[in-house]
């Protein structure tokens, strides 16, 4: 009996993430290994570096990366550190690029891509599903 | 080489010459947008060039390109083509070089940018090509008139300042433009166009927070010089004729100017007002002592609210200048040859394209219209617009007062 109710809550269990395609863990904003200045990235900086607003911390280059769009952990980032939606974020820079103040972050595909490109170029900040975390990238900070 | 080219090959030479040694590949992405845009009215007088009561597509459509190269945090470029209806012809679609520019952004709150630009001014002054960034199907025409006016060769610099949420931008700009001036001439019935060398600059402020805010205040100041034999009309010679009559001096009937000055100012705000957005906007067009082109105010008010995908909309906007006396005694100005001679015919020619080509508006327009998201990068607008002409709006291809004109337009906006 003990055994049956285990296997059934098991199934249940694998099936149910089989279901969702929620995000498991926390969200890891990450960075190039060698950045500088990644103790002094925190949600104000990044909401301002997403936005457009700055391209520096202290005189170095800082070149933001997206998943695409669709992905649960870009709408995790986008609600926590700018306080939009992804329809409202694409509209931003669809506004922002039309009047000529610069052009939205690559966007990756999938976390493997988003981190294989911020290992190999210096200042690329992104973040990632926790449970997708690759060695060779920085952790700044996790959002919950 | 036109200018157009000599802008490109220049803007391309300016970006050659910026890239050192990057450190990675230079980042190249492009991008389309457009509008298919139908506009049916009830009157057969054509209004703001192309709508009429057979339809037209040429008022609203329009497809762009471009291309943009980031070489690092604080280089890039960018070229952008847009084909839509022709600035100096009627009827006839054309290529137009729009932003063609290469910015440098040395630090956070800095940017300068040189080439093709729009300088701003009205909130949508600078997006007003990409149709899927707002939701009104088409800006108010009585306050955005001038608006395909502030495409410049030159360059601009904005300092900003973040401010909490907020980031205050001070853009001053300075560049030349060879701009086309359209007018239609009742007596011929027929539109004529002539260009002008413009040189100009300005400041414009504005304080935006990440959301929906924005307050902008402008001024702009250009130096027009129209490249005509005579130079630009500025003034009527009236000479009394007795008893309360008059007429048009024949022998001088106008007096011209080689350049004019033009300031203009803006004042536009667009906030969330509960569960709705509110955006107004006013403009002052102040040319130095034109009788042909006096002083124009015009402004707007729009309320709208989002629903899901839906976002109804309802405008108020309307024109107004003091340049109808001088259109009345234009009007009103007795022929002064004899009847039926061949001068009094070529006179009344004269008269007649003398009234018609004056800018004087007087008009209101009400707009109840949505925009429907099909997704953040599609949208679908209807609206139906009532436009009321009071005595004279030279937006209207004809003599029409005192008439109601009821508008309708259908659009479909992209952007990738």
């Amino acid at each position: 009996m003990r055994c049956t109710v285990y296997l059934t809550s098991l199934a249940l269990g694998v099936l149910l993430s089989l279901m969702t395609t929620s995000v498991q863990a926390g969200v890891v904003v990450v960075c190039n290994a060698s950045l500088p200045v990644a103790e002094k990235i925190n949600s104000a900086t990044l909401a301002r570096i997403y936005t457009g607003r700055s391209i520096q911390i202290d005189g170095t280059g800082i070149l933001p990366v997206n998943l695409a769009p669709g992905a649960p952990e870009r709408t995790i980032f986008l609600h926590h550190i700018i306080q939009q939606k992804d329809d409202e974020y694409i509209g931003y820079w669809l506004v922002r690029k039309s009047i000529g103040r610069g052009t939205p972050p690559l966007e990756f595909k999938n976390a493997a891509d988003l981190q294989r490109f911020i290992r190999s170029t210096p200042g690329a900040v992104g973040y990632v599903d926790e449970q997708h975390l690759e060695p060779g990238v920085r952790c700044i900070f996790t959002i919950p | 080489m036109n200018r157009s080219q000599i802008l490109l090959f220049t803007v391309l030479s300016l970006a050659g010459m910026t890239i050192t040694s990057p450190s990675r590949a230079i980042d190249f992405s492009y991008s389309a947008f457009g509008t298919i845009g139908a506009a049916i009215s009830d009157e057969p007088v054509q209004y703001q060039r192309d709508i009429d009561d057979h339809g037209t597509f040429m008022r609203d459509s329009l497809l762009g390109g471009r291309l943009d190269a980031r070489f690092n945090e604080k280089w890039a470029a960018t070229t952008q083509v847009v084909l839509a209806a022709s600035d100096k012809e009627d009827d006839v679609i054309k290529p137009h070089l729009k932003w063609t520019m290469v910015s440098y952004r040395p630090a956070n709150d800095w940017l300068i940018r040189a080439g093709r630009l729009s300088l701003g001014g009205l909130l949508h002054q600078q997006n007003l090509d990409v149709g899927v960034t707002y939701d009104m199907a088409r800006l108010p025409r009585e306050v955005y008139l001038l608006s395909s006016d502030y495409d410049f060769d030159g360059v601009s610099v904005t300092k900003t300042w973040n401010i909490g949420d907020y980031e205050l931008a001070l853009d001053g700009s300075f560049g030349m433009q060879k701009r086309y001036y359209r007018t239609f001439r009742e007596g011929r019935k027929q539109a004529s166009y002539y260009s002008a060398d413009v040189t100009g600059g300005g400041l414009v402020a504005t304080l935006k927070d990440y959301d929906r805010t924005t307050f902008r205040f402008g001024w702009h100041i250009t130096d027009i010089d129209p490249n005509t034999s005579d130079g630009m009309l500025t003034r009527y010679n009236f000479i009394p004729l007795g008893g309360g009559t008059y007429t048009i001096n024949p022998a001088t009937p106008f007096g011209y100017s080689s350049t004019f000055t033009v300031n203009t100012l803006f004042l536009g705000a667009e906030f969330p007002l509960g569960d709705f957005q509110l955006t107004c906007e006013g403009t002052a067009i102040l040319p130095n002592s034109m009788e042909s082109a006096p002083e124009t105010y015009a402004g707007y008010i729009s309320l709208s609210r989002k629903f899901d995908r839906w976002t109804p909309y309802i405008t108020y906007a309307r024109i107004w200048n003091n340049g109808l006396d001088t259109w009345r005694r234009v009007k009103s100005a007795t022929n002064p040859y004899p009847p039926g001679s061949l001068q009094a015919i070529l006179a009344e020619t004269l008269l007649a394209d003398a009234a018609s080509t004056m800018a004087v508006f007087n008009q209101s327009s009400v707009m109840l219209g949505t925009s429907y998201a099909l997704t953040p990068q599609q949208k679908i607008k209807a609206e139906v617009m009532v436009t009321h002409v009071g005595e004279r709006s030279s937006m209207f291809d004809g003599d029409l007062a005192h008439e109601n004109v009821t508008t309708f337009s259908l659009s479909y906006n992209f952007a990738f």
